[in-house]
């Protein structure tokens, strides 16, 4: 493999010279308030103590993402599908159901005549394949954790929990189990630094796609999904 | 494509004379920074988060060999492939060659100024192979073959009704489709869709790189950067080496301020972790995610940057927020700067990547009011960067002859009371035959410079220290 | 410093020297109206920065000695009424002299003993009412290098607070630097005459007559664009305005 891999050896010259400079320039890089040793993890003092779902809710209802509610599936399937009323033939891309906190959800939408596609890895590359996904109009997963802070949820990807799901589609909508709230970002990677690592990607999504590079005015979703639900459950 | 105009001082002037610019500016930096002031304000204890981000960043560049050695070894042992680039043509290279040997046609960007700084987009279009920005700021600047003026905002400078225009010129835009912001906006995500689904490469940038795990990170807004690093089957993330940082631990620091600095924001709606390609062919492979996963790192003058007594600029992660307080920024905008780094930072990096030999103007355009130190996240002291650049101006005979005979006198006169005593009171009586009621409306030389909009002061005829000793003599 | 010092050696700035004596006289008055004794060095000139800030390193090296030989003929506390100056003294002396062991600690020991005019009454002196009054409608420019080389912030508005009689026209922008930056005035003046009518702008709109600075340098800058646009405001120095004493 390595004879075709362009710069192959351009590749392995450089490395070696880089390396070697940076050995050089960082003997004598005048670096201010550089310690010698990592300054270590940062441990700021406790939050004052607030209730996490509240704030959850309040931040993330500020940035135009709506919090709900649920018990089972079948309470699920009613807010999905209030999304989906005035849709004709209405699609739904969802993770395999063994990564989400109900069962049943599938066969609930379908029971309401919503098509639930989900991703196949073997099918990644099928044009088709792709541009069905692309098609749907909720895209629904779940979520490894809600971070009050900032009102944001942390989705690691994996086999049968892809990133499309909550991407393509103009409405995401994450199913979040409510034992999984935490203070926000740091805390959460303190506590679970694995997670991070556990897929290929990892994400911190904050609310419904946005941009303001046009006059520095709001407009909400770009390319990712326009709204944002997240659904706690127990 | 060439800068016009070619001069700083050109630049400065076509933009002084943009009075619409000028308020754009003004409106949108006072927007940002209030932003930026409450975001900050919404974290507890942010001065100490922001110590401790300086620390970080301090530390990894002073041990950059040992952290790049870890990052690269992280990456290559999950099965991404590392090169690296000691030039901006060797980065182009690499990936223009990388997408001739996988038949690449399209490849799907997202924002990143150091793609921006090896110019990448020109060098794979000259293979054949289109590139299609997708941050909607940057597209719109690929579209009207413009540049970004602002590193967070390319299109600062740009109205709603230019883009609009731009729109029914370049993609045939109905006028109910550029009826207004969200109108236009939809418009560019029905195009970029199609530009996503079809692309075979994904090119990003890097907000941080985390060495213990080889994961590279991009923090946006649009849902582009999580688009560009899902859809297509390669995706290359190009990294410059000074953007690694240790740990996940560390990254989570970084992040609670970059954002907040930038737009006030607490987070940027996606802050996006790539650990590597799908596993395509494996037990775990992913339904979605690139099948291949390339990390170009770019020195492009860093090291030797980090070498030297500016190595502090190399602590920036790229907020934006001393454009935004610049009050010389606040006036010119981007574009004057005439580099892909503008406003403080550009006026440190850029000479200093690049060569004060081609931007010496830069780190002049600064009246050292230290407002960019103030604000920036990890606490750069621009300043005295600035200051030092200037030093090498001088070193290298690079400052007008005018400004060191001035000094050079001023120098002589200030060593010898009695002939600074002498000089004042001569220039104190020349001042005198021009001024009427003490100020001067018209001053010779380059002093006319300041007597264009403001009336100068005649010098005193007795110094304060000739009246103190005359006073201390009469009290004897 | 745990003590009132009962002398100080006075740092007068070139530009206070040659243009605005009367501020250095302004200074004189006040500090003796607070009991405190005023000398004045022998032989003091420019300390410098003007030629730091050019990038011309050695002459401030130069500028920088003398004016280190002069202060350092008594070991009393320096007062400088400039934030620019003091800047230079304070910090910038050091960090220029890093290559001259004997200067170095000379500066070193200036360090400690430097007080911008403003921190020494405040905080040295512990006043902030010096017995002053005006009846001027005064706003506040927060000069940069005071405010940020320094940390020269509150010390000016808490002592103007105390100023018998006066108006205080809070300025929008006051901490915007007002575009001087010494020789950047006239090697980019078009920038700096930007910034400058900026600043003018908030200073009508603050409804003052006269606007108060501790740095002349900057305070020149203002007076001499104000004066362009016909207006009546005045451009003072700190100094200036407490000098007038409350039975003046």
């Amino acid at each position: 493999m390595a004879g075709e891999t362009p710069g192959g050896t351009m590749n392995a010259d450089n490395r070696t010279r880089m390396r070697a400079a940076l050995k050089t320039a960082v003997g004598k890089a005048l670096l201010p308030d550089a310690g010698l040793n990592h300054p270590g993890r940062f441990e700021p003092p406790p939050a004052p103590g607030y209730d996490l779902f509240e704030r959850f809710r309040t931040e993330l209802t500020k940035l135009g993402g709506t919090v709900h509610d649920a018990a089972s599936a079948g309470d699920v399937a009613d807010i999905v599908l209030g999304r989906l009323a005035n849709v004709i033939a209405p699609k739904v891309m969802m993770w395999d159901e063994a990564h989400l906190p109900v069962s049943g959800l599938a066969d609930a939408l379908r029971a309401h005549g919503v098509q639930v596609l989900m991703q196949s890895a073997d099918r990644a590359r099928d044009d088709a394949h792709r541009a069905e996904l692309a098609s749907a109009t909720v895209g629904i997963t779940g979520a490894d954790a809600g971070l009050a802070q900032t009102g944001s949820i942390a989705v690691a990807s994996g086999p049968g929990r892809g990133r499309l799901a909550s991407l393509l589609a103009p409405i995401h909508v994450a199913l979040l189990r409510r034992s999984l709230m935490f203070e926000s970002l740091p805390v959460f990677i303190d506590r679970h630094p694995g997670v991070v690592t556990a897929g290929a990607n990892f994400v911190c999504i904050t609310g419904p796609s946005r941009t303001a590079d046009i006059e520095h005015v709001l407009a909400r979703g770009v390319h990712g999904p326009k709204e944002i639900h997240v659904v706690l459950l127990d | 494509m060439s800068i016009e105009p070619a001069t700083f001082d050109a630049r400065t002037h076509k933009a002084l004379a943009d009075t619409a610019l000028r308020k754009t500016l003004r409106d949108v930096t006072a927007v940002i920074l209030d932003s930026r002031a409450a975001g900050l304000a919404r974290l507890p204890h942010s001065d100490d988060w922001r110590d401790h981000a300086r620390r970080i960043r301090a530390h990894t560049l002073s041990r950059l060999d040992h952290y790049v050695d870890q990052f690269v070894d992280a990456v290559e042992s999950k099965g991404g492939q590392v090169f690296y680039a000691g030039t901006a043509s060797d980065a182009v290279s690499y990936i223009r060659d990388l997408a001739i040997a996988k038949r690449v046609k399209l490849v799907a960007k997202s924002k990143s100024m150091v793609t921006e700084e090896i110019e990448l987009n020109k060098g794979l279009e000259s293979a054949g192979v289109r590139v299609v920005e997708t941050d909607l700021g940057e597209y719109i600047v690929q579209l009207a073959q413009d540049r970004p003026s602002h590193i967070v905002m390319p299109i600062m400078h740009m109205t709603r009704h230019q883009v609009a225009d731009l729109f029914k010129q370049k993609l045939g835009a109905t006028d109910e489709e550029v009826a207004d912001i969200p109108e236009m906006t939809q418009l560019a995500r029905r195009v970029l869709r199609q530009e996503f689904i079809n692309a075979d490469m994904g090119i990003s940038g890097c907000n941080f790189a985390v060495a213990e795990t080889g994961s590279i990170t991009t923090c946006t807004n649009e849902g582009n950067g999580r688009l560009c690093t899902t859809m297509p089957r390669i995706h290359v993330a190009v990294v410059g080496i000074e953007r690694i940082v240790p740990t996940v631990h560390d990254l989570g620091v970084m992040l609670n301020v970059l954002a907040r600095s930038s737009t006030g924001q607490n987070l940027t709606v996606y802050s996006n972790i790539v650990n590597g390609a799908r596993g395509a062919g494996t037990e775990r492979a992913e339904g979605d995610g690139p099948d291949e996963f390339h990390v170009v790192l770019v020195d492009n003058g860093r090291t030797a940057v980090l070498g030297s007594e500016r190595a502090e600029i190399l602590y920036c992660i790229r907020c934006g927020a001393c454009l935004n307080t610049c009050p010389v920024f606040q006036q010119i905008g981007g574009h004057a700067y005439g580099a892909v780094y503008p406003g403080p930072i550009g006026a440190v990096l850029t000479p200093s990547l690049q060569g004060l030999e081609h931007f010496n103007d830069l780190p002049q355009a600064s009246s050292l009011c230290g407002a960019c130190k103030d604000v920036c996240p990890v606490r750069i002291d621009i300043p005295r960067m600035l200051l030092s650049l200037r030093a090498t101006s001088v070193d290298t005979g690079r400052s007008p002859a005018w400004v060191g005979l001035g000094i050079h006198a001023l120098r002589w006169v200030s060593t010898r009371p009695a002939l600074f005593r002498l000089a004042g009171a001569a220039a104190a009586r020349a001042t005198r035959l021009l001024a009427r009621d003490n100020w001067i409306t018209k001053m010779p030389g380059h002093l006319s410079a300041w007597t264009k909009t403001r009336d100068f002061p005649a010098l005193a005829t007795t110094s304060f220290q000739e009246r103190w000793q005359a006073k201390r003599r009469g009290a004897r | 410093m745990s003590s009132r010092p009962a002398r100080v050696q006075l740092l007068v700035t070139c530009l206070i020297d040659r243009v605005f004596p009367d501020t250095g006289m302004a200074v004189v008055t006040l500090l003796e109206r607070l009991g405190v004794e005023v000398q004045v060095p022998v032989g003091q000139t420019c300390c410098g920065q003007p030629a730091f800030n050019a990038g011309y390193v050695d002459d401030a090296r130069a500028m920088a000695r003398h004016t280190i030989d002069v202060l350092t003929k008594t070991s009393d506390p320096i007062v400088v009424p400039s934030g620019s100056c003091g800047d230079m003294v304070i910090h910038q002396y050091e960090a220029i002299l890093q290559d001259d062991p004997v200067y170095l600690a000379k500066a070193r020991s200036l360090h400690e003993r430097t007080h911008e005019l403003t921190k020494f009454l405040v905080d040295v002196l512990g006043v902030e009412d010096v017995g002053s009054a005006s009846t001027d409608k005064i706003t506040y420019h927060a000069c940069c290098h005071g405010l940020r080389g320094l940390g020269v912030k509150d010390e000016p508005l808490a002592l103007l607070g105390h100023v018998h009689g006066a108006t205080f026209c809070p300025m929008a922008e006051s901490d915007v630097c007002c575009g001087f930056g010494g020789l950047f005035s006239v090697k980019l003046p078009d920038i700096s005459s930007a910034m400058l009518d900026r600043k003018l702008d908030r200073i009508q709109e603050s409804g003052a007559d006269t606007v108060v600075v501790t740095d002349v340098s900057c305070g020149m800058h203002m007076q001499g664009g104000l004066r362009r646009r016909g207006s009546r405001v005045q451009v003072k120095h700190l100094a200036d305005v407490l000098a007038r004493g409350a039975g003046a």
